[in-house]
């Protein structure tokens, strides 16, 4: 049976080259891109190139616009003005046969609350184009690796939060996508899934794809990503292969050095700690 | 975690914190449970409870007014209150005075005040469930628990607001206009009548709402879906027929004991109270009249307290390939999934299973929408019922297609798909649905309708009136579900307005066959109308070339709609 876990390769993905030499063409790449609300610029004429078979972090602060940037790479928001290139080829949100190609676990994971875990991921694998056989192998497999059984007899709607969490990314990666796109994947997840997701999402660009995620927990980044952006207001502020710090390198941003990624973070956004009198 | 930030993302929390400051409340949220009657009166007459009262009501009406500042929302404006115009002075005129000033010299004042407030007592139920009772999910259970009130002051306020509904505005204009009518026949007075008024549209109100949450609960499980949908169509087909057949028996006392009984209900106490010049009666009828709203304040707290049935499955291991999937696979790769998709979703949605098992009975009531028509006019009346079928009892399904999807619907946007797939199959589905039920209502008619002779142009001309009109409102309801779309809620029975658009539309759809009908029924004999069978045909091609066109044009449009109305149904508030 076709299973979408390759045989562990625990090592493979620690030991990976620094960015660029790996990979011949790029997963993603953005030029321009521009996205107004209104008054609002959520992404403010973004430009960045994303080789193959890496692991990218996209951080920044609350409505710093990745959800966003996400939104556009993936077909769910029109921008403005921009172009994306995905796996080599424009990418709007019409592009059905590259959207055949990527994987998303989008902000508020879009799930139908109305339909039960394996009908919701039997629909989603239909819609990929996969045969029968494989769908139900595959949503079996994975409420099983997720821990889902036991919960396959209520709808979504009675999901807990974390429950969902693992639901909507089993939906992401059911087709086997070349690209992966998971906003605040690791969020309200217990800590035993996060160590699986981690782990798989490693064996996934080991095999040569590519993920672009964001996420807020910045300890997690530093150990997982290659490859990290930080974007404020729209644009990025900062970008950066955090793997040296594992080596007991540095990150370095306006001539200074950084021993975390959270130092280099707060600086870039501005720490602040006002308190608050009545609290 | 989700709540907390729907708080601050949604337009309401300006005046969360307005209430919050001003009040200072102290209110925790407290168990839904917890709500008895003594809590509810103290409640009622709290003054801090009072001013978030006030502000909320504001609320409504400014989320009215923003609305209506739109352009879609202009139009619909005009057109409601246009519409509502005319219904109110219709009213007014004709079920006030008129029949006031003929009736009250036969002596028989309080009979007639009776029975015409029974009429609209029931008008209202009947409306609400055609519209959906309520208001909009701003107001609903959830959203309030996010203000300093506590359960009984939701409960007030989530009703009061109801309450406030344009439909309760029709009833209260009619019983006004019996009032003053009456008033000024020299019977009873206003300033007695016009609070009696008030309070019978109250226990209108809270009946509906009663009847509405028992439909509600029956919904939720298969076996009661079925026991209430064979109950209704028992009443409705054999109900009119016994009493029919008792009164043609004993006329006078079958009369008589229901005139007895109806005293004894909200209708009867009003009209006591509005007629009567005795204080004994008129105290008589507002003491029942009060008892009756506390019984059922009651009832729907009682009713509103229990738990939600859990939507479980019953088998513990996972079934492939079931009804659903099967039929999906009938259609093929692309559009099954989301076919089947909609099905379960639609089937499983309790507004969606009562409207369709309701909607076939409307064939039973031809009678009593179309009263006083002879055998001549029966095919006629016939053809209007079933061009209605669709534009009556559908609008919950076909004019909003992913109202149910919530969240859901970003996910056409990821799906490798173009988003006109989605709303094909979900029109798809819908007319799946649909014609299921136009098939039950044609048997239904059959059964009960054809004791005359039947011929092969009748069933024709019925079977292409009833397809028409189902093709012709889906594809106003491609039209609604996109343009004029509104998120609802999955599992309430109320609370489930219809967007302004959708309302223009079923409003409409029922108006032009009902009053086409009444104009046409006498000079339209059944010869002639059999001898134009064939045109119904027509109509019936040419709205499937509607459905056709209006589907060209609006996957054509959805381009630079589709995110707002991702947007719209998702609630961007709620990511
Ligand atoms: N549908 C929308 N309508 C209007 N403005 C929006 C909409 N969605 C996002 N925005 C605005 O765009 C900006 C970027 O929002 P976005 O959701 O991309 O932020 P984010 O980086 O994902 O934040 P978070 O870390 O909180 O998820 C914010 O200012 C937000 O208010
Ligand atoms: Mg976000």
């Amino acid at each position: 049976m076709d299973t979408i876990l390759e045989a562990p390769n625990r090592e493979a993905s620690r030991d990976r080259e620094g960015p660029g030499e790996t990979s011949h063409s790029l997963a993603i790449s953005v030029e321009n891109l521009t996205k107004l609300y209104g008054d609002v610029t959520a992404v403010d004429n973004l430009s960045f190139d994303l080789p193959t078979g890496r692991l990218f972090g996209f951080l920044g602060p609350n409505g710093a616009g990745k959800s966003t940037t996400i939104g556009c790479l993936t077909g769910l928001i029109d921008p403005n003005s921009g172009t994306i290139n995905l796996l080599g080829e424009q990418f709007t949100s019409d592009s059905t046969e590259l959207k055949r190609r990527i994987g998303v676990m989008p902000e508020g994971l879009a799930l139908f609350d109305h339909l039960y875990a394996h009908e919701f991921l039997a629909f989603n694998a239909r819609m990929y184009g996969l045969d029968e056989q494989t769908v139900r192998g595959r949503v079996e497999e994975l409420l099983t690796v997720l821990g889902l059984n036991s919960a396959h007899h209520k709808r979504l709607a009675q999901f807990s939060t974390g429950m969902r969490k693992k639901v909507a990314f089993a939906a992401a990666i059911i087709h086997r996508p070349e690209i992966l796109f998971l906003d605040e994947p690791f969020e309200s997840i217990d800590p035993a899934g996060v160590a699986m997701l981690k782990d798989w999402l490693r064996r996934f660009v080991a095999g040569g794809r590519t993920v672009f995620m964001t996420t807020h927990v910045l300890e997690t980044v530093e150990r997982l990503c290659d490859d990290v952006a930080i974007i404020k207001a729209g644009h990025i502020a900062w970008r950066g292969d955090v793997g040296r710090l594992a080596n007991g390198g540095t990150l370095e941003c306006n001539g200074q050095q950084f021993t975390t990624l959270e130092a280099l973070f707060l600086h870039l956004v501005g720490e602040r700690y006002e308190h608050l009198e009545w609290l | 975690m989700f709540r907390y930030f729907r708080l601050f993302r949604h337009p309401l929390s300006l005046h969360l914190s307005v209430i919050t400051f001003k009040c200072g409340s102290t209110n925790q949220l407290s168990q839904r449970n917890f709500i008895t009657l003594e809590s509810f009166w103290k409640n009622l007459l709290r003054p801090d409870f009072l001013w978030h009262f006030w502000t909320l009501v504001r609320l409504r009406y400014r989320l009215i007014w923003a609305h209506a500042r739109t352009g879609n929302g202009r139009i619909a404006l005009f057109f409601v209150l246009y519409l509502l115009g005319g219904l109110l002075a219709l009213f007014i005129s004709f079920g006030g005075f008129g029949l006031a000033y003929g009736m009250v010299g036969n002596g028989q004042g309080e009979s007639v005040a009776r029975w015409v407030l029974a009429s609209l007592f029931i008008n209202g139920i009947g409306l609400s469930l055609l519209f959906g009772l309520g208001s909009r999910e701003a107001f609903s259970e959830d959203s309030l628990r996010r203000y300093p009130l506590n359960s009984q002051e939701r409960f007030i306020v989530r009703h009061a607001i109801g309450l406030l509904d344009p439909i309760w505005l029709i009833l209260v204009a009619g019983a006004f206009g019996l009032a003053i009518g009456f008033a000024r026949a020299g019977y009873g007075s206003i300033l007695i009548g016009f609070p009696a008024v008030f309070l019978f549209i109250i226990a209108n109100y809270l009946m509906t709402a009663v009847i509405l949450s028992i439909v509600g609960i029956m919904m939720q499980t298969r076996t009661g879906s079925a026991l209430l949908g064979t109950a209704v169509i028992l009443l409705v087909s054999f109900g009119p027929l016994a009493i029919a057949s008792l009164i043609t028996t004993r006329r006078l006392e079958v009369w008589q004991a229901f005139d007895h009984l109806l005293q004894l209900t909200p209708p009867g106490a009003a009209a006591a109270i509005i007629v009567s010049d005795g204080a004994a009666r008129v105290l008589g009828g507002a003491f029942l009249l009060f008892l009756w709203s506390l019984i059922l304040v009651y009832a729907l707290i009682k009713l509103e307290g229990r738990p939600r049935a859990s939507q479980t499955a019953a088998s513990g291991s996972i079934i492939w390939n079931d009804f659903y999937d099967q039929f999906g696979n009938l259609l093929g790769g692309k559009y099954g999934p989301l076919v089947s998709k909609s099905l379960r979703y639609h089937l499983r949605c309790n507004f969606i299973r009562f409207s369709l098992i309701t909607s076939p009975i409307i064939v039973l009531m031809g009678k009593v929408l179309f009263p006083g028509q002879g055998p001549e006019s029966f095919l006629l009346i016939s053809l209007a019922i079933f061009f209605m079928l669709s534009s009556a009892t559908g609008a919950a399904l076909m004019f909003n297609l992913f109202g149910y999807d919530s969240a859901g619907i970003r996910r056409y946007g990821i799906l490798p798909i173009p988003f006109a797939d989605a709303l094909r199959a979900g029109s798809l589905a819908s007319l799946f649905l649909r014609a299921i039920a136009v098939f039950v209502a044609f048997a239904l008619w059959l059964i009960f309708y054809t004791t005359r002779a039947l011929n092969w142009q009748m069933v024709i001309m019925i079977l292409s009136v009833a397809f028409g009109s189902l093709f012709l409102f889906n594809a106003l309801g491609l039209w609604t579900s996109v343009f004029s779309p509104k998120r609802l809620d999955f599992d309430a029975m109320l609370n489930n307005r219809l967007s302004f658009g959708a309302n223009v539309v079923v409003i409409v759809g029922i108006l032009i066959p009902f009053w086409g009908t009444m104009v046409l029924a006498h000079r339209i004999g059944q010869s002639v109308l059999l001898r134009f069978w064939w045109i119904a045909c027509l109509i019936l091609i040419f709205c499937i070339g509607f459905y056709a066109l209006l589907q060209w044009v609006i996957e054509r449009l959805l381009k630079s709609r589709r995110e707002r109305l991702i947007n719209l149904v998702a609630g961007a508030s709620d990511k």
